[in-house]
């Protein structure tokens, strides 16, 4: 296990997710893919402290604090894909087609 | 000081946009109008003063990372400049354009302003970078205002494309500049050394032509023709355009002496400038006419600052921007009363005599008719070249003569007498209103008024003002520009005379050459196609969903609910309720098995149920939940323990409501409003609790409650908190509350819902807290019941199939879990260590407190009954070696080596 494997392996995530974002067309498929992004992200920051930093805690923080980013981001995001569903009966991106004015 | 030029117009145009639906609409273009001109104003004397106090100002972000403002030449002018056009324009919008979605042009072009301030005044290249992107994003946004023309969407895409292409080179300019100085500031900028200033200078360029429509990047200002008038006005001819120029401006001290520098950015000025010259010959739309004239303009600023004169770049700016504007706005009348943009159509001079004789003044100023301002501006740049090479300014005349050219085609086409070419009795679709000659004669005066400038001192003030000389030439140049000017304007009313000014070929080789010279189509064949190939191949469609414009297989439903007109929330709403009492009589409908004898139909959808119900409601909720869980059991074990109950607290209330949702019969309002009150408390736990926390404490975990289980395994119902266990409670409560808050459709089984919600509720809290690893995975388990109740009871289609797929897969995740708690539990004693537990309990292995020697022992003697330490959620302890190895090894800062925080021996 080396810092490169970590980060090839995280790397990989933040791609994979980033192609979801971009061609999925159901919104949750695309906050999925977000996630997926997010993920990738962490495992990054983590592999980075445990091979550098080694046991201080700010490099924790910084993935805790995606962590909250992420819980709070798909809480807002799924209730606006519900709010959009209500009001406009789409769940899926080519769906939205207008806008109010 | 500085940020609020960038604040105030983004904070009041954000609140038009958002306050633009409760205006009522007779008044609607005055408030908007009149409250973003008024922010505008302000800003506007805001940046006098700034300019005038030379103020900057910084904002740290923390970790080396800063942002820098300030108003250093030019910015000072051109943040002036900024607001005063933009205010003007704003104007006029509120007064031209149709009243639909007007909230959201006058708030974005108000945000517009405000972006744009924050690039004209950014001093470093991150607030540049992000500056840049934020206007190109903006640009997006106005160019794309009636998206309901499916051309106009597309065309704010290539824009934008274009222009963030080109911001690459910015972000490239900005690393190198990291990397070779360590610093983003532009003053950093001089100590950059070698390859570096070259990268930066390359990614500098690249992205100001990309911005300001030059060289291979010109085309994107065609399809930004497609948005309306005051946003061409605006962001595609004096400001957003105008960035491209400035940046080079303000940098060029640092890049000139970068040897390909001038060179480069004088052969893409010079080559756009005249390409665009014979391009705006060449149009049959008069914004694209000039369209091609901005680029055109701007490839002159570009060879001044290639020349070394980045003061008169900037003093041709100004003026451009005021006349150039004005044209827009002029054309935009002009296409509203023809009610077409096509040049052959036009010809008002007779019908919009006071508009004519505006626009007239600012042809001439684009012609560079002296005595007006932009004949000096020009002959500065003019001059500026001929310092380089005389055969330079030479070309620039020769653009110069162009640039007439197509002034003269402009007024005469547009502003032309009547020839009679056109049926006798022509009556104009629309007048220009008093806002918009108000506008346009203010256009008119600041041009006139910009003559100003062939005085002797005005010219030397503001060669002051802009920190750098104006350059003068001989005055044969002076000479060579009249006269190719006036020949170049006399060719033009010649082919006017015989009725050929306003024919453009539209076939063939016409119709390229008029298309910038045939660009963009070998743009498309060599990056777009491709692309659009590449990413064809790469796409898989799903099986049986259309891609059309309603979306799959909701499309019938999507556009009976459009065809009815209620697409706004509150719509949304009262339909659930609807719904919901609907759902309440027929199980059928809450079962999903559809109505209309079997046919499966959408939830969603508003028909109401005709299968016959065989059963009456069904009004019983889910079986009461398991209460047997671990409860506090004796105590003692002559272990003491805290007298904290706020965690406690916080898992018991939710599972008490749950409950009390479960037992007693209640409405669903009530049991909405119970459900929100009871998932309120562990919020008001966790905030107690995190008053109560030290975070200077020495304890690993804070707020304990122990309580023995099953002693024989060790396991016991342990509760704590660290720093970071504490926010994620904080967190989860904060989610959790607006969770249940959330209106939701509850399908009749409300109180269910909220009670199987609250359970959800304390078994997550109950996760982040528990201390003890068999209580974690119990509530882990816990967590995956109410899951699946809750997805496959209120779930959309196909939601039993996803609950059980998510209850079987998490099932299989967590039987692992299993299986390594208990490999850990009653595995050898060093692979404890291994997990971050402190090693054995003091009392059994030895004496305490003996420090590093001790730990480092091999493995110790297990006392079978001595019941499993329980561990600690992995958390590393200082120390220098392996990150998340095994602290515990290692003793603890004060050398007492720890099994479980008791507070007795703590304190000791």
């Amino acid at each position: 296990m080396t810092a490169l494997t970590v980060l090839l392996v995280a790397a990989a995530l933040i791609g994979l997710g980033l192609w979801g974002v971009i061609s999925q067309q159901s919104f949750v498929m695309v906050m999925m893919g977000f996630e997926l992004a997010i993920n990738g992200v962490m495992l990054a920051a983590v592999g980075l402290w445990r091979f550098t930093s080694a046991g201080e805690p700010k490099g924790q923080v910084l993935v805790i604090v995606a962590m909250f980013v992420m819980a709070i981001e798909a809480a807002i995001g799924f209730a606006l894909v519900v709010a959009v569903y209500r009001a406009r009966q789409v769940d899926t991106t080519e769906g939205l087609d207008s806008m109010a004015n | 000081m500085v940020w609020s030029l960038t604040l105030v117009p983004v904070l009041v145009g954000a609140l038009l946009w958002g306050a633009a639906a409760r205006i009522p609409t007779s008044r609607s273009r005055l408030v908007l109008g009149g409250g973003a001109v008024a922010a505008l104003v302000t800003t506007l004397a805001l940046a006098l003063q700034a300019a005038r106090a030379q103020a900057s100002a910084v904002h740290v972000i923390g970790g080396g990372l800063e942002l820098q403002a300030d108003l250093a030449a030019p910015a000072n002018v051109v943040a002036v400049l900024v607001p005063a056009v933009g205010a003007l324009v704003v104007a006029y919008a509120a007064s031209h354009e149709p009243l639909q979605g007007l909230g959201r042009l006058v708030g974005l072009l108000t945000v517009f302003v405000g972006a744009m301030q924050l690039l004209v005044t950014a001093a470093d290249l991150v607030t540049l970078t992000v500056a840049f992107e934020l206007v190109g994003g903006l640009s997006w946004a106005l160019i794309g205002h009636q998206w309901r023309d499916p051309g106009t969407s597309r065309a704010a895409a290539q824009a934008f494309n274009a222009t963030r292409f080109g911001g690459l080179g910015l972000f490239l300019a900005a690393g190198a500049a990291f990397a070779s100085t360590g610093s983003f500031a532009v003053e950093a900028l001089p100590s950059a050394t070698g390859a570096h200033l070259h990268v930066v200078a390359g990614g500098v360029l690249v992205a100001c032509a990309a911005k300001s429509a030059q060289g291979p990047f010109a085309p994107w200002l065609f399809s930004a023709m497609a948005g309306p008038t005051p946003v061409s006005a605006l962001l595609h001819s004096s400001t957003m355009v105008a960035a491209g120029v400035h940046v080079l401006a303000r940098l060029h001290p640092v890049l000139e002496p970068v040897p390909w520098f001038g060179p480069a950015t004088i052969a893409v000025g010079l080559t756009t400038a005249l390409a665009g010259g014979v391009v705006a010959l060449l149009q049959a739309h008069v914004k694209k006419l000039l369209a091609a004239s901005t680029s055109a303009q701007y490839g002159l600023m570009f060879v001044a600052v290639g020349a070394g004169y980045p003061a008169v770049a900037v003093l041709h700016l100004v003026v451009h921007a005021v006349f150039k504007a004005h044209l827009f706005l002029a054309a935009g009348t002009a296409i509203r009363a023809v009610g077409s943009g096509q040049l052959g159509r036009m010809r008002l001079g007779s019908h919009l005599g006071p508009t004519a004789a505006m626009a007239a003044v600012s042809a001439l100023a684009l012609a560079a008719v002296p005595p007006l301002g932009g004949a000096w501006s020009k002959e500065s740049i003019v001059a500026a070249a001929g310092h380089e090479t005389a055969w330079l300014a030479v070309l620039t005349i020769v653009a110069g003569a162009l640039s007439a050219a197509y002034a003269t085609r402009f007024q005469v086409l547009v502003f032309g007498r009547d020839r009679g070419d056109h049926p006798p009795v022509r009556r104009l679709v629309a007048r220009p209103t008093r806002v918009e000659h108000g506008v346009m004669s203010l256009f008119a005066a600041m041009s006139l008024a910009l003559g100003a400038l062939w005085l002797g001192p005005v010219h030397e003030v503001t060669g002051r003002l802009l920190g750098g000389g104006l350059a003068s030439g001989p005055v044969w140049e002076l000479a060579l520009s009249v006269v190719a000017l006036v020949a170049a304007a006399y060719a033009t009313w010649l082919r006017d005379r015989s009725h050929q000014l306003g024919h453009v070929g539209t076939t063939g080789r016409a119709a390229r050459a008029s298309d910038w010279l045939g660009l963009p189509s070998m743009t498309r064949r060599l990056l777009v196609d491709p692309g659009l190939a590449l990413a064809r191949c790469v796409v898989r469609r799903p099986r049986g969903q259309r891609r059309g414009p309603r979306g799959g297989r909701h499309g019938d439903v999507a556009g009976r609910s459009q065809r009815r007109g209620r697409t706004d929330l509150r719509g949304g709403r009262r339909r659930r309720r609807r719904r919901d009492t609907r759902a309440r009589a027929c199980q059928h409908r809450r079962r999903g098995t559809g109505c209309r004898g079997g046919r499966r139909r959408h939830r969603m959808a508003r028909r109401p149920c005709r299968r016959r119900c065989a059963s009456g409601p069904d009004r019983r909720g889910p079986p009461p939940v398991r209460r047997h869980r671990g409860r506090p059991g004796p105590r003692g074990r002559g272990r003491r323990r805290r007298e904290v109950v706020v965690l406690t607290l916080a898992i018991l209330a939710p599972l008490v409501g749950a409950l009390a949702l479960a037992l007693v019969r209640m409405t669903e309002p009530v049991a909405r409003a119970v459900a929100v009150a009871v998932s309120v408390v562990p919020l008001v736990a966790f905030l107690a609790a995190w008053l109560t926390f030290d975070p200077a404490s020495e304890d690993l975990f804070q707020l304990v409650t122990e309580v023995d289980w099953l002693p024989t395994l060790g396991v016991g119902y342990r509760v704590g908190v660290d720093g970071i266990a504490l926010a994620v409670v904080g967190v989860t409560t904060v989610l959790f509350t607006a969770a249940v808050a959330f209106p939701a459709e509850t399908r009749g089984r409300a109180r269910s819902y909220y009670a199987w919600f609250l359970f959800l509720e304390a078994v997550s809290i109950g996760l982040f807290v528990s201390l003890d690893l068999v209580l974690f995975y119990v509530f882990f388990d816990l967590s995956l019941v109410g899951m699946y109740f809750l997805i496959s009871r209120w779930g959309h289609e196909g939601a039993e199939r996803a609950a059980l797929q998510f209850f079987l897969y998490t099932l299989l995740g967590s039987l692992a879990l299993l299986i390594g708690i208990i490999v850990l539990a009653l595995g050898p004693h060093h692979l404890r260590h291994a997990r971050g537990d402190r090693g054995p309990a003091p009392g059994r292995c030895g004496a305490r407190g003996t420090g590093p020697a001790r730990t480092h022992a091999g493995p110790r003697h297990q006392d079978p009954r001595r019941p499993v330490p329980h561990v600690a959620p992995g958390r590393a302890r200082g120390g220098p070696r392996d990150g998340l190895g095994d602290p515990g090894r290692r003793p603890a800062e004060d050398g007492h080596v720890r099994d479980d925080p008791d507070p007795v021996l703590d304190d000791a």
